[in-house]
């Protein structure tokens, strides 16, 4: 499809799990002739078979308990990690807001920090020189902006890596439950900015535990469990799923699942 | 003085020649040059302060020799310059070049922030090392050479940025695992900017403490000037020194101990603080194949002796980067997927 800006083709990621990262060079040494004390690796297959295809101006939930390998997706759609088999393709630019205020600096100012973040997806000076005031005024941060990080409520580190990430005008914006620390007013002013956001048909990834909050922003959802996709389409239905999934353990492996639709496919 | 060539030999074995009559004429040279024979008209291409030739008087050789001493040179670095220009640096890496410098920018101003000298701590540190070193070699293991401090200045300064580099390069990929693990952008942004941090804060040395050289410096030759040349082609050097041992720390933590303790046995086996004449003969060859010896010849060549570096030395500038930022690449880039999840 021409118009995708996130493909995910046949993708599964594993991690070689070392139980001794660390082993001193006796052991090393001794490894070489006696097996016991060999290093000792399993495989772990965080994510299996994952096929995915996201069009311009969707908006997408990620869904599913801890250890589904969420995170993972999330970390190979920003390019932070390469996928074992099958490939990733994005197109655009992507802003990851993972955690709070990645990339920020505590000993330096908000505003040094802004201008190192911009740097980070590659936003020159002079454009970040532009933004600067919009996103002063959307974080809220006042005369704070020239304190150094360090100083700040964990709420207003988020207020200016929000502000960052959405004025930077990214094609792809990558959220992580970020939204549960603001306080209630500045919810709101993020919600209705990422719906402006997804307007201009830009695309928009979620990963959450929150059931309502993916149901509120997202038009379609992926269930994971473990390390699969047992679920996809509309947020409402599969978030149910997830419910289901919660209290009565999920399918060994089955396929995904589609929810129903109302109308006949013909 | 050790006297290679067959010719020279033959002439003291023939008792036409005594070493005496050379000594007084051999500047301690390392470069290709000529020395006269006293009161005989003869010369002698003299490599290093090794005679190996004699040169009839009025030879063309003179001017072959002129040649290759300026001419090589040049063409080497014109050869070196016009690689560089070919190898463009791709778009879209091109376009993090303000990153570089942010982080740079950052590490400059995190370094000192909060101390009450801040930025001149970055002067006071040489100074105080160049002190130490004039006191302890000048005047108690009494090394004899005439401005010793002047000389120490010239070798001591390009040293220590590429000593500082290399062990500020081991922290550099990982000290930002927060930052690798999250946001997506070339990785090769962390050892280039630790390298250009140390690199500005040698030149805030440089800067501050090269008026003194006017102190002890009597005679300028144009050359002089060329000192920025080894300097430049260091930086490139410690760069691809810093890819190496930034990535591969990543996998042997153990490397940023090493590195502490290579660089300070690096430090007595490069000629700093004492002159690469002092070393014996026979064992040179040995020094010439650590790559800061022959930078630190070069800076010292430009500055202290007044004398153009031979062609050995150019080459071995030139080629050092090459493998180093070969090699180093290489390696960044092929473990680079890694970074990730090692961290």
């Amino acid at each position: 499809m021409t118009d995708s800006v996130i493909d995910i083709a046949d993708v599964s990621k594993r991690f070689m799990i070392r139980f001794n990262p660390n082993p001193s060079i006796k052991s090393r040494f001794v490894g070489i002739f006696n097996p016991r004390y060999r290093e000792k690796a399993t495989e772990f297959w965080a994510l299996r078979d994952i096929e995915l295809t996201v069009r311009a101006g969707d908006s997408i939930g990620i869904i599913g308990p801890n250890g589904s390998g969420k995170s993972t997706l999330f970390k190979l759609i920003a390019g932070v990690m390469a996928p074992t088999t099958g490939t990733i393709r994005t197109r655009g630019r992507i802003s990851p807001l993972i955690e709070l205020g990645v990339g920020f600096h505590p000993e330096l100012t908000g505003s040094e920090n802004v201008y190192l973040n911009t740097s980070f997806y590659g936003i020159t000076r002079k454009d970040t020189d532009k933004l600067f005031q919009d996103i002063l005024e959307f974080s809220e941060i006042g005369d704070f902006i020239n304190v150094p990080i360090k100083n700040y409520s964990s709420g207003m580190v988020m207020r200016l890596a929000f502000s960052i990430a959405i004025y930077t005008v990214p094609d792809i914006l990558l959220v992580d439950e970020i939204l549960a620390v603001g306080d209630a007013a500045f919810s709101e002013k993020c919600l209705a900015k990422m719906k402006a956001f997804m307007e201009e048909g830009r695309t928009f990834v979620l990963v959450s535990h929150s059931g309502p909050q993916i149901v509120e922003m997202c038009k379609r959802t992926i269930l994971l469990w473990k390390g699969r996709i047992i679920a996809e389409g509309p947020s409402a239905p599969v978030v149910e799923k997830y419910a289901d999934v919660l209290s009565n353990g999920g399918p060994d492996w089955e396929g995904i699942w589609h929810p129903p639709t109302e109308k006949a496919p013909f | 003085m050790e006297i290679r060539g067959i010719r020279i030999r033959k002439l003291i074995r023939e008792k036409t020649l005594s070493p005496d009559a050379l000594q007084s004429e051999t500047r301690p040279l390392r470069g290709i040059s000529t020395v006269e024979w006293k009161d005989t008209g003869i010369r002698f291409l003299v490599s290093g302060d090794v005679p190996a030739l004699e040169i009839a008087p009025g030879d063309f050789t003179r001017f072959a020799v002129l040649g290759r001493k300026y001419i090589y040179p040049a063409i080497i670095l014109l050869a070196f310059l016009l690689f560089l220009l070919l190898k463009q640096p791709h778009q879209h890496r091109w376009k993090y070049r303000e990153l570089i410098a942010n982080l740079t920018r950052v590490n400059l101003k995190l370094k000192y922030r909060g101390s009450i000298l801040g930025i001149l701590w970055s002067l006071l540190n040489p100074v105080m090392m160049i002190i130490i070193y004039s006191i302890a070699f000048k005047y108690i293991i009494r090394i004899q050479l005439e401005n010793y401090t002047f000389f120490l200045l010239a070798g001591l300064l390009p040293f220590n940025f590429f000593s500082m580099a290399a062990n500020a390069s081991t922290t550099a990929v990982v000290g930002n695992a927060g930052l690798l693990k999250k946001v997506e952008f070339p990785r090769e942004t962390f050892p280039i900017s630790m390298t250009l941090f140390c690199f500005i804060q040698f030149l805030i040395a440089l800067v501050a403490l090269g008026p003194f050289i006017f102190l002890w410096k009597t005679s300028f030759v144009w050359f002089n000037l060329l000192y920025f040349v080894p300097i430049l082609l260091l930086l490139l050097f410690a760069m691809g020194i810093a890819f190496l041992l930034s990535a591969l720390t990543v996998l042997f933590r153990d490397l940023q101990h090493f590195t502490e303790v290579g660089t300070m046995a690096l430090f007595w086996v490069t000629p700093v603080i004492y002159n690469f004449e002092l070393i014996p003969y026979r064992f040179r060859w040995i020094f010439m194949l650590n790559p800061c010896t022959i930078y630190i010849n070069c800076c010292h060549d430009l500055l202290y002796w007044n004398r153009f570096p031979d062609a050995v030395t150019w080459i071995g500038m030139v080629l050092w980067p090459l493998i180093s930022l070969a090699v180093g690449g290489w390696l960044f880039r092929r473990l680079d997927p890694r970074f990730a999840e090692e961290l």
